[in-house]
């Protein structure tokens, strides 16, 4: 069986990385596809005009010997809308889609990148028996018609799709010219095949490579009949002897020895001689691939008086994986050595052996460390090409956890971790905000304060009426989709019915005036609404002062699934405006009580004063339920004041407690 | 009886040049006990070192041949064949003062050993000449 077929460096892809690679990078009509999602897809096809609206919950692949990609995209709850020559909708239908493309290298740029071609790829359209049931029941005799446009219709729309780049799957391939592993792979001839399989998990995406120009000719993908991935990696690399030798063994051996260019080492790497090393010369130094070890052989000679010394030498090399870094092993055996001398040299031997030992030693540590640093870079910065660059969204950096060694070559494989956007639910979304669109001027004139602060302060009482204007937009749920709005206070709910009129609700209304406590009222408000489309206008009445309410949404779509939203509406018809630097001179007041509270006793959390520039409603309940807990009767009027200054502000605060269920009601009711 | 190396002895020299050894297979090389005894007879040292080139060669023919000499010179040259006399024996330690520290310990270890040593010392000469 082989891994390389005479390339010099294979990459594998597994179909789980091909899954990976398409939710974060394959993209259908503009929308991720990262199931569950979306498609809204025109039909347009034998005279029948309309749109289907899909929800695929999943994506497959296939990948097939003929280098096709099947793709299938079950989906869901999904609905076609015809609307010429006549206007009908058939939901919910459920099936599956079955697109088989070409996938290949294609060029961009300077670049080959790694294409699907949709330009005619065969679409096959599968709906359930129920689905056909639906489709029979509802459409009669036209049944097989629509399905065959509609199927039609989708070919046309997928074929248009074209050919999709992956563009951060690039490789760099340089024709005519030897390529490299770092500090870019690349190629100097590059194919792409796929390894089928039944079992999907060793199913794999082949990039097949040549990266010596001598070796152009060489490689036939036919000749692998397995792939190296086994369901637990997403990647796996082989690199060949040759390639080893090349990229990683000689210009290793020529950064340890201090030598270049490479070819001024001596065999197996160079032509020369001998290379002096140590006082000694290495006259010889090669590499083998076996089952697990890479063995290095080498030979060194050394003279000196009385003596000639002729010396071999091997060392096993073996690689692990811990933590994602490659880490080498070396064992060096004794040296052979053969030592001439002219007459009986009395000690020279034992000598001779101890100085060649530590050469050989110094030699191979060094080769092994400069060999392994070589791999670990080839490996984790050019293996994957461009892979390895892909921002969030992408492939990240491949993570390397096993290292095998073979008399076909050197391979590494690992995971490539991929960060998905969190995949759509099912769920409505509001979107909107309350706007003052007129505003009256009630009442105005001096507000006399004796609390915090004390002084005479102009005021300006303002009617203001509001709308609250609300998009509403329903994801994954299957169209058409039915809404229906209500309003709700406390227990009572009242139903938004038509597309417009008035509703009355019981609010517990808060009124301003008189300064500084205002009023609670407990009163039927007027809310006028308008339903468009999704859109969802409430409007006030400003004599009904300020409440809230929520707005309650329902929607249910055709399978009859409901999905239900609520948001809170708040509207202020009667607001008070104070003049002659009261907030200013609020805010020092405030300081000045607080300065001194913490003076005065122990104070176990610092009270923080929220300023009156819109505070989250937590930190004004957080400042008054922290005040109110001093006990004096100058902290309830701070706490008082704190509802003046702060305004509506100071309405949310006490609304969101109402949602909250916190006790701030009953605390504040203790005031007053 | 000498062989016919005998009768092609080159002229010794204290040159540190070294002489070509005979290029022996490693299955070729023959254990030191195999030789038989008788195969030169040595009164002298000057008689030993003429006879030095087939003696030299001989050794390089016997499996760690070299080793042997480093380790015990006297009993390999007898173990190869080569009869020394006393008076031999008395002239060569005489001449090579190093050759008082020998011990049979290490020649037995190396004599009883059928595999090839991984240092193989190669012999070029036997002792260094006395000088005229």
């Amino acid at each position: 069986m082989s891994m390389l077929a005479g390339f010099d460096i294979v990459t594998e892809l597994s179909n789980a990385a091909l899954v990976k690679l398409f939710k974060s990078q394959f993209k259908i009509d503009g929308v991720a596809a990262n199931p569950p999602f979306e498609l809204n897809l025109p039909v347009s096809s034998g005279g029948i005009v309309g749109n289907a609206h899909l929800i695929v919950t999943d994506i497959t692949l296939d990948l097939n010997a003929d280098d096709t990609v099947t793709i299938t995209l079950p989906f869901d709850r999904t609905s076609v809308t015809i609307t010429s020559p006549v206007a009908f909708t058939v939901c919910p239908l459920d099936g599956s889609i079955t697109i088989n493309a070409p996938i290949l290298l294609t060029d961009s740029g300077a670049q080959k990148v790694l294409a699907v071609d949709f330009t005619s790829s065969p679409v096959t359209v599968t709906f359930s028996a129920a689905s056909q049931n639906l489709i029979t029941t509802q459409l009669g005799p036209l049944a097989a018609v629509f399905i065959q446009n509609a199927t039609s219709g989708l070919s046309n729309f997928i074929h248009a799709m074209g050919l999709k780049k992956f563009d951060s799957v690039s490789f760099a391939v340089t024709p005519g010219s030897d390529g490299a592993l770092s500090p870019t792979l690349t190629y100097e001839r590059l194919e792409v095949h796929c390894l089928a399989s039944v079992d999907r998990s060793t199913q794999a995406l082949g990039l097949f490579g040549i990266l010596i120009n001598a070796n152009d000719a060489m490689g036939d993908h036919t000749q692998i009949d397995a792939s190296m991935v086994d369901g637990s990696h997403d990647v796996c690399v082989m690199f060949s002897p040759q390639v080893f030798d090349t990229f990683m063994f000689c210009p290793g051996v020529a950064t340890a020895l201090g030598v270049s260019p490479t070819s001024s080492l001596p065999t197996s790497c160079g032509t020369a001689g001998g290379v002096a090393v140590g006082g000694a010369t290495l006259t010889s130094l090669t590499d083998a691939f076996g089952s697990g070890v890479i063995t290095l052989g080498g030979s060194i000679t050394k003279s000196g008086f009385c003596y000639t010394a002729t010396g071999s030498f091997s060392a096993t090399l073996t690689f692990s994986v811990i933590g994602g870094v490659i880490t080498p092993s070396v064992s060096v055996g004794q040296p052979s050595v053969d030592i001439d001398i002219p007459w009986y040299c009395w000690l020279v031997v034992g000598v001779v052996l101890g100085v060649i030992g530590v050469i050989v030693v110094a030699i191979v540590d060094e080769v092994v460390e400069a060999v392994a640093s070589s791999v670990a870079k080839s490996a984790l910065a050019g293996a994957l090409g461009k892979l390895g660059g892909v921002p969030a969204g992408g492939f990240g950096g491949a993570v390397f956890d096993s290292i095998a060694i073979s008399p076909e070559g050197l391979g590494l494989c690992g995971v490539i971790p991929v960060q998905l956007l969190a995949p759509a639910t099912t769920s409505i979304t509001v979107s909107g905000s309350v706007t003052t669109t007129h505003s009256t001027v009630l009442s105005s004139g001096t507000f006399h304060s004796d609390d915090c602060p004390v002084g005479d302060f102009p005021y300006t009482e303002y009617g203001r009426q509001q709308t609250a204007s609300y998009q509403l937009a329903a994801t994954l749920v299957a169209l058409p989709v039915t809404i229906v709005c209500s309003l709700r206070s406390g227990t009572t709910s009242v139903p938004l019915t038509g597309t417009s009129g008035q509703v009355t609700l019981p609010v517990d209304a808060l009124f301003p005036m008189p300064l500084p406590g205002g009023t609670t009222v407990t009163e039927q408000a007027r809310i006028a609404y308008t339903i468009s489309g999704n859109l969802v206008e409430l409007t006030n009445v400003p004599a009904d002062g300020d409440y809230q309410v929520d707005l309650d949404i329902t929607a249910t779509d055709c399978s009859g699934f409901v999905v239900t939203r609520s948001v809170p509406i708040e509207f202020n018809g009667d607001v008070v405006v104070l003049g002659g630097g009261y907030y200013a001179k609020h805010r020092l007041c405030i300081r000045a009580f607080l300065d001194k509270i913490e003076r005065e006793r122990y104070i176990p959390h610092k009270i923080v004063w929220p300023p009156v520039d819109y505070p989250a409603p937590e930190e004004v309940r957080e400042f008054i339920r922290a005040v109110l807990a001093i006990g004096t009767d100058e902290a309830e009027q701070i706490a008082n004041s704190t509802r003046l200054a702060h305004g509506t502000s100071y309405h949310r605060a006490i609304w969101a407690r109402k949602s909250l269920g916190a006790s701030l009601a009953a605390t504040h009711g203790g005031t007053r | 009886m000498p062989d016919d190396d005998v009768t092609r002895q080159s002229p010794l020299t204290d040159s540190s040049e070294l002489r070509p050894l005979p290029k022996v297979p490693p299955e070729k090389l023959l254990h030191v006990s195999k030789h038989k005894p008788g195969w030169l007879k040595v009164d002298s040292f000057d008689e030993l070192m003429r006879h030095e080139k087939p003696i030299v060669d001989r050794i390089a023919r016997t499996l760690n041949g070299g080793n042997l000499f480093l380790a015990h010179p006297i009993r390999l040259l007898r173990d190869i064949g080569v009869d020394l006399s006393d008076r031999a024996v008395k002239e060569v330690i005489g001449s090579q003062p190093g050759l008082t520290g020998l011990s049979g310990l290490p020649y037995q270890a190396i004599k009883n050993s059928e595999e090839e040593q991984n240092v193989r010392v190669h012999v070029h000469g036997l002792f260094k000449r006395q000088k005229p």
